[in-house]
C-alpha cells in the first residue's frame, strides 16, 4: 500500500514540473498555468479562454517566412477540412513569432487566406514569449548579414483543450494524421463526434 | 495539310514546354513554379529543378524577376529541432547533378512583391549562372502552400491525332 502511495507521489511530482515527455517523442503533453494572453490583429486583448468551449489548434509562425509557414498553415487548413463537422469544436489560431511586423489588416488577411476560420494573433514581445513557452515552442529572431531577418522557430502544432489547462504540442505531419490526432483528443475528452461520418477511417 | 498540322503541333509543343523547361547549353531549368501568396503578403516563394547535363560545374549566382523587388536563394534546414532559413550563397550544380528547389528545402524567396501571385498566373524569372549566363523561365503559380507543382502527364494523353512522340 505504501509502495503504491510512494509511486503515486513520484508520478504527481513528475507531472508538476513542466511538460512531460509522452511515449511518442513527436508529441509533448503540457499543462498551462494561465490562459494564453495575446491580442488580435487590431490590438484588442484576446485570451485563449475567450473561444468558449472550443479546442484551440495553434500554429506559431510569421509572415516573412515564405516556405515553411505557408506549408504549416496549409497543413492546418487541410486538417480543419478533414475533420468536417467536428470543426465546430475547434478554433484554429495563427500566433506570430514576429509581432513587430505581423499585425493589423495584413495579419488578418494573411490568416484568412489560408482558412476563413483561422484567426491571426499577435501581442507584445512578452506575451508572445509567454505563449510560446507555455506550448513548448522555441523561436529566435536572427539578423542576417545582408540586413534582412529571419525568425528561427520550432515547427509544430498545438492543441489546447477548451478548459485551457491541458495541451499537446506535436510535430506536423500529413493532414489526415493531424485530423486523426484531433479526433483522438476530442474523443478522449468526451466531445460529441456523432455527426462526423468517416470517423472510423481515422482511428 | 499534314505538314501544316505537324508544324503547328511542334510549335504548340515548344511553347507549352517553354513554361516548364528551359535549357541553355547543357544546363536545364525545369518544373518552375511558385506558390500563390495569401492576401497582400509582402513575399513569396518559387521552386524549380536545375539539371546539369554537362561535364563542367556551374553555380547559380543570381535571380531576378519583374514581379518582386528582389529574389534570393534560401535554404530551410532543421538544427536542434528548430527550423532555420538562411541565404543559399551561389549554390553549385556539379556535372550530372540535379539541384532541386522544393518546399522545406532550397527555395527562391521573392522579396517585395509588386502584386499578389494568384493561382493560375504565370510570371517571368531569370536565373543567372556563372557559366551558362541568364536563363529565362516562365513560373507557373500553384495553390498557396502547395507541396509540388501540378504536372501535365503527357504519357497519359492521346497524341494519336497529331503524331507527337513527346512524353
Amino acid at each position: 500500500m505504501s509502495r503504491a502511495l510512494g509511486l503515486a507521489v513520484v508520478l504527481v511530482l513528475g507531472m508538476a514540473f513542466g511538460p512531460a515527455r509522452a511515449q511518442n517523442s513527436d508529441e509533448i503533453k503540457l499543462t498551462l498555468n494561465a490562459p494564453l494572453e495575446l491580442t488580435d490583429a487590431d490590438g484588442k486583448p484576446v485570451r485563449g479562454t475567450d473561444f468558449a468551449g472550443k479546442w484551440l489548434l495553434i500554429y506559431f509562425g510569421y509572415m516573412h517566412c515564405v516556405d515553411l509557414c505557408p506549408t504549416g498553415l496549409t497543413l492546418l487548413a487541410d486538417a480543419m477540412e478533414q475533420i468536417g463537422p467536428a470543426a465546430a469544436h475547434v478554433q484554429p489560431l495563427f500566433i506570430t513569432v514576429d509581432p513587430e511586423h505581423d499585425r493589423g489588416p495584413m495579419l488578418r488577411e494573411f490568416a484568412a487566406a489560408f482558412d476563413k476560420r483561422l484567426v491571426g494573433l499577435t501581442g507584445s514581445d512578452a506575451q508572445i514569449a509567454a505563449a510560446a513557452a507555455a506550448l513548448g515552442v522555441r523561436y529566435q529572431k536572427v539578423t542576417l548579414a545582408n540586413g534582412d531577418y529571419v525568425v528561427d522557430h520550432s515547427s509544430s502544432l498545438s492543441l489546447v483543450e477548451p478548459a485551457g489547462r491541458n495541451a499537446i504540442t506535436f510535430k506536423m505531419a500529413e493532414p489526415h494524421l493531424v485530423a486523426a490526432k484531433i479526433f483522438d483528443q476530442l474523443e478522449r475528452a468526451g466531445t460529441p463526434l456523432d455527426n462526423v461520418r468517416n470517423l472510423r477511417a481515422y482511428r | 495539310m499534314i505538314r501544316a498540322i505537324l508544324i503547328l503541333a511542334l510549335v504548340l509543343a515548344a511553347t507549352s514546354a517553354f513554361a516548364q523547361r528551359q535549357a541553355k547549353g547543357s544546363l536545364a531549368v525545369e518544373s518552375v513554379w511558385a506558390r500563390a501568396t495569401p492576401g497582400n503578403a509582402h513575399d513569396g516563394a518559387a521552386y524549380f529543378r536545375i539539371v546539369n547535363n554537362g561535364s563542367a560545374p556551374d553555380r547559380l549566382i543570381g535571380v531576378s524577376t519583374p514581379v518582386a523587388d528582389k529574389a534570393d536563394a534560401h535554404e530551410t534546414k532543421m538544427e536542434d529541432g528548430i527550423m532555420k532559413m538562411r541565404p543559399l550563397e551561389r549554390p553549385a550544380i556539379a556535372p550530372g547533378q540535379t539541384l532541386e528547389f522544393k518546399p522545406g528545402g532550397a527555395h527562391v524567396m521573392l522579396v517585395g512583391l509588386k502584386h499578389p501571385l494568384k493561382e493560375g498566373d504565370s510570371f517571368p524569372l531569370v536565373l543567372t549562372f556563372e557559366r551558362a549566363g541568364d536563363v529565362s523561365v516562365a513560373v507557373k503559380v500553384e495553390r498557396a502552400g502547395a507541396a509540388r507543382p501540378t504536372v501535365m502527364d503527357h504519357g497519359a494523353m492521346d497524341h494519336s491525332g497529331h503524331g507527337s512522340t513527346a512524353k
